[in-house]
């Protein structure tokens, strides 16, 4: 399938000014293609065209002079949650075979071809609820077989999985794609970077900034990748370093023989975990192994035997370390109570100063995490990337002494990555404690000041390259 | 839902193997019919039979049972206190201020109540033998219901849990902000429509994006093949008789071995 | 191109589990009804125009015919599986109050979003189903005054939990964003492209 647009407008209901102008792109069959793009340059809705999402299912006004796409074109979504129709693997499978009206007789056979060409062994009737991540994407591209499309639109794939499922994932795709054009929005883009045949840059205005091999990309335009903001191979070479703060001696967070069970199953076992005021800590561990919950269990939101002191005075209730220890959680929009960004954080200086003060304060703070220009919208209207820093201040009087932050760099493009690292070292440098549950390996690598990690049940130490 | 129906299921019976759309149409039959009986002799020999079919033809583990049946007993009791409190009648059994309970107005409520206790029953007993995925083939085969429909309602459900999930997740971020703020932001009317809202535009986004995600796997409203085979059996047969069984000997018992002398509740 | 009629999918979705959100709701909303209850002197009727709150927050969003009646009937079959139990009683005053729902706005030609067309709606659910409960609770055998309380009460309660809270729940999820591509909306978008 030949993908060819020529002089495309698109603009957003209500939005004044269009979203792309004048955007001209073609593809070739059987072409790979990698698209990239700052947060917000319209990449998913570019992609949206490329199916017939837009205007099949999504109302957007648009025109082009010449507008030929794939509408049988198959998509893997980044959220497993808004892409699955069924509660079954076999009835979900069957729902694509059931569209193109394949008689029952005949959709068990092309099921289970699907299921082992993505290397997914599991039964019919295994609940897509109790499959993992990684799992839940294969079946994904099961179900992207199975429609017997030409064309493959992956949509950040790979943003809810941890590094071993990405390379995987990638794997699967490489074993089905050979004849198919695959256009790619990506983040983590190491893994794919090699195999594509093309990668497009696009900027926020929808304009096409690059368009080249990726090895010519690689060797000509580094500067302007940085520049839009969006990952690349070596993205890791431009990180921000900063000079390593020694944590101080006070410990803030002090655990005693703490036990967390899931389900009558004991989860995990920690004998002692002492944090020191100004620390960096990362926490890792595999999908499942209980780090969300060890969290959770810090700050009391559910219950496990042991003894918590912070700041020397044990904690029993949630409310008795509220503003101290905040945690920042992976949907940040679960922290919001307010309708304007402003008030999200003038609610917490209200109680603290005059009017007048808390609102200077309020604004300067905003300023400062970069958010002053969206102070006025919803804080469910801004972008994932804002959410998280909007949450961050959302504690008492702007900043706790220790937070607790669940993936915080889980789909957010370059720029907005290096910009949180920096706001995590300013939050260091000024005594604040950060505790990170991560899979980057990038990040793990650079810059915590001490690295734990969940296995076996146990809390253990990693000290240089190897373990304790 | 499937998950916790194997759970609490012992075994399963004929009644599992009955179509949807049979049981269905009975329970709105049931419903009507309950209106429409007056006699609380006869309403009682319904209920206990209704009673007794659930713990026999259900399946379910008698542990579980026996919470369901005990929750529909407290619920039926609350309902009917208002006829048997404040009903007029002549024979006064008790009077205390407002409340005036007479002979009639208990036998009222202990009627209203065994109607909507007769209901319960029959309604439990549907859900603890079908599974959701076929009351909707079932509709689509054999009653034509746009598939749009049916894969809506599919694929909404499946959210239930995460939505459910959600609210816990909100209700913990709350917990950490409480304390920081002035408590009119988190409670009352303010609370419950942050709360709502929340809930609301996060399945309002996965909504669409699903809807989006559906018709690019093709998905129109047209013909379609199924996956499922739904079709009534001599199953559905034997359902019907059984009920009618049952609703004809309570009819008879209630006549003939009267428990209380009054045949009309009204 | 041309705006389609009736339901899309996504309409159907959105609203379908607009009306699951409620029946989660609801499901809890019966808990405090119950216990309401047995005080007899129908103080529950206080907050009987909640259980049809999800016609009119799914209406006044997609403003297309149809949505309040499917959305009610969603509710109501949500809290049939939530609560574990089928209730072919309370599915016939869900599509009662849909319907009822459903009617007020078909007047405005499903145009109006203003909060007493909400309250209009809330007051016509919350009688509409007066004649049922009239028949099955044998309500000409109660006290007179006690049945002007309740019928006073339930009205109330529709107007304000059912057109006035819901009108307020609709404006607030209208600032979220969310709402800018969903439900029906006029032609003229595609102009100046």
């Amino acid at each position: 399938m030949v993908i060819e647009i020529e002089n495309l407008r698109l603009r957003f209901p209500e939005a004044e000014e269009r979203r792309f102008d004048r955007l001209n792109i073609s593809i070739r069959q059987g072409e790979k293609v990698l698209l990239l793009g700052p947060s917000g340059s319209g990449k998913s809705t570019l992609l949206n065209l490329l199916g017939g999402n837009i205007p099949r299912s999504m109302d957007i006004p648009f025109k082009a002079d010449v507008l030929t796409v794939d509408p049988k074109a198959a998509y893997v979504f980044q959220d497993p949650d808004s892409q699955f129709t069924m509660p079954t693997v076999g009835e979900e499978l069957a729902f694509i075979l059931e569209n193109r009206r394949i008689p029952r007789p005949e959709m068990g056979g092309m099921m289970e071809d699907a299921l082992r060409a993505v290397g997914l062994r599991v039964e019919f009737t295994m609940a897509i609820n109790d499959l993992s991540g990684g799992m839940k994407q294969r079946l994904a591209i099961a179900s992207a077989l199975l429609q017997g499309a030409d064309t493959l639109l992956l949509d950040e794939p790979t943003s809810m999985l941890d590094e071993a499922a990405v390379t995987d994932l990638w794997g699967t795709l490489q074993d089905v794609w050979h004849d198919k054009t695959v256009v790619i929005v990506e983040h983590r883009v190491n893994e794919i970077w090699n195999k594509v045949d093309r990668v497009i840059l696009m900027d926020a205005a929808g304009q096409l900034i690059i368009d080249e091999a990726p090895e010519a990309v690689m060797r000509d335009h580094i500067e302007l990748l940085n520049d839009y903001g969006v990952w690349h191979p070596h993205s890791w070479d431009y990180a921000p370093v900063f000079e390593t703060v020694g944590p101080r001696d006070e410990a803030v967070i002090e655990v005693r023989d703490m036990k967390l069970a899931r389900g009558g199953r004991t989860l995990l076992n920690i004998d002692a975990l002492n944090v020191k005021k100004g620390e960096w800590l990362t926490i890792e561990g595999e999908n499942g192994t209980g780090k969300t919950t060890l969290m959770l269990a810090i700050l009391k939101l559910i219950k496990s035997e042991g003894h918590i002191h912070v700041n020397g005075r044990r904690v029993k209730k949630t409310k008795d370390i509220a503003g101290t220890v905040y945690p920042v959680f992976q949907n940040p929009e679960l922290q919001f109570m307010t309708n304007k960004v402003f008030d999200e954080v003038f609610i917490n200086l209200e109680m603290h100063y005059p009017r007048d003060e808390a609102e200077r304060r309020c604004a300067a703070l905003l300023e400062r995490i970069g958010l002053r220009h969206v102070s006025h919208l919803h804080p469910l209207e801004i972008s994932t990337g804002q959410k998280r820093r909007l949450s961050v201040v959302t504690a008492a009087g702007g900043v706790p002494e220790v937070i607790i932050f669940d993936e915080p760099t889980f789909g957010l493009d370059q720029k907005l990555s290096f910009e949180l690292l920096k706001m995590f070292n300013e939050l260091v440098e000024e005594g604040v404690t950060v505790i990170m549950i991560t899979h980057d390996s990038e990040i793990k690598k650079r810059y915590p000041s001490r690295r734990l990690i969940i296995e076996e049940g146990q809390l253990k130490e990693i000290r240089g390259a190897g373990h304790a | 839902m499937r998950d916790m129906l194997e759970k609490i299921k012992r075994r399963s019976t004929f009644i599992d193997k009955v179509n949807p759309i049979t049981k269905i149409s009975t329970g709105l039959l049931m419903f009507i019919l309950v209106v429409l009986m007056h006699d609380p002799n006869q309403l009682f020999y319904l209920s206990v039979l209704m009673m007794a079919v659930l713990i026999i033809l259900s399946g379910v583990r008698l542990k579980y049972l026996a919470i369901v049946l005990m929750l529909f007993l407290v619920f039926g009791a609350f309902s009917a206190m208002y006829m048997v409190l404040y009903g007029a009648g002549a024979t006064t059994l008790f009077r205390f201020g407002l409340i005036h309970i007479t002979e009639e107005s208990l036998v009222r409520g202990v009627h209203v109540m065994m109607r909507g206790l007769t209901l319960s029953f029959f309604g439990s007993l549907v859900i603890f033998t079908t599974r959701l995925t076929d009351v909707f083939y079932s509709l689509m085969i054999q009653l034509g219901l746009k598939p749009k429909f049916a894969y809506s309602f599919m694929a909404a459900i499946r959210m239930v849990p995460i939505i459910a999930g959600e609210y816990m997740m909100l209700r913990q971020t709350r917990k950490v902000r409480k304390p920081l703020i002035h408590k009119r932001h988190v409670s009352g009317l303010k609370g419950f429509i942050t709360t709502v809202i929340t809930l609301l535009s996060q399945s309002i986004r996965r909504a669409y994006r699903l809807g989006v995600a559906m018709e690019a796997k093709q998905f129109d409203d047209g013909p379609r093949s199924y996956y499922y085979e739904t079709r009534f059996t001599p199953y559905d047969i034997l359902f019907l008789v059984m009920m009618l069984v049952i609703v004809f000997t309570s009819f008879v018992t209630g006549s003939t071995f009267s428990l209380i002398g009054v045949t009309d509740a009204r | 191109m041309e705006r389609k009629r009736g339901l899309t999918l996504t309409d159907v979705l959105i609203t379908v589990v607009i009306g699951l959100v409620f029946a989660v709701i609801y499901s809890i909303w019966g808990a405090v009804y119950t216990v309401l209850q047995p005080l007899g002197l129908h103080l529950n009727e206080l907050v009987y125009g909640m259980w049809f709150i999800a016609a009119v927050v799914a209406v006044l969003i997609l403003r297309k015919p149809g949505v309040a009646i499917l959305a009610e009937f969603a509710a109501g079959a949500g809290e049939t599986i939530v609560t574990l139990q089928f209730d072919a009683f309370l599915m016939v005053y869900a599509l009662l109050q849909g319907l009822a729902v459903e009617i007020v706005f078909a007047f405005t030609k499903y145009e109006s979003t203003r909060m007493m067309t909400a309250v209009w709606a809330g007051i016509a659910a919350a009688l509409i189903t007066l004649p049922l409960d009239w028949f099955y609770g044998y309500l000409a055998e109660v006290a007179a005054w006690n049945i002007i309380l309740m019928f006073t009460l339930r009205i109330i309660s529709g107007a304000l939990i059912a057109g006035v809270l819901a009108h307020l729940i609709y404006q607030a999820l209208r600032e979220t964003g969310v709402l800018k591509f969903v439900g029906s909306r006029n032609m003229k978008h595609h102009e100046g492209l």
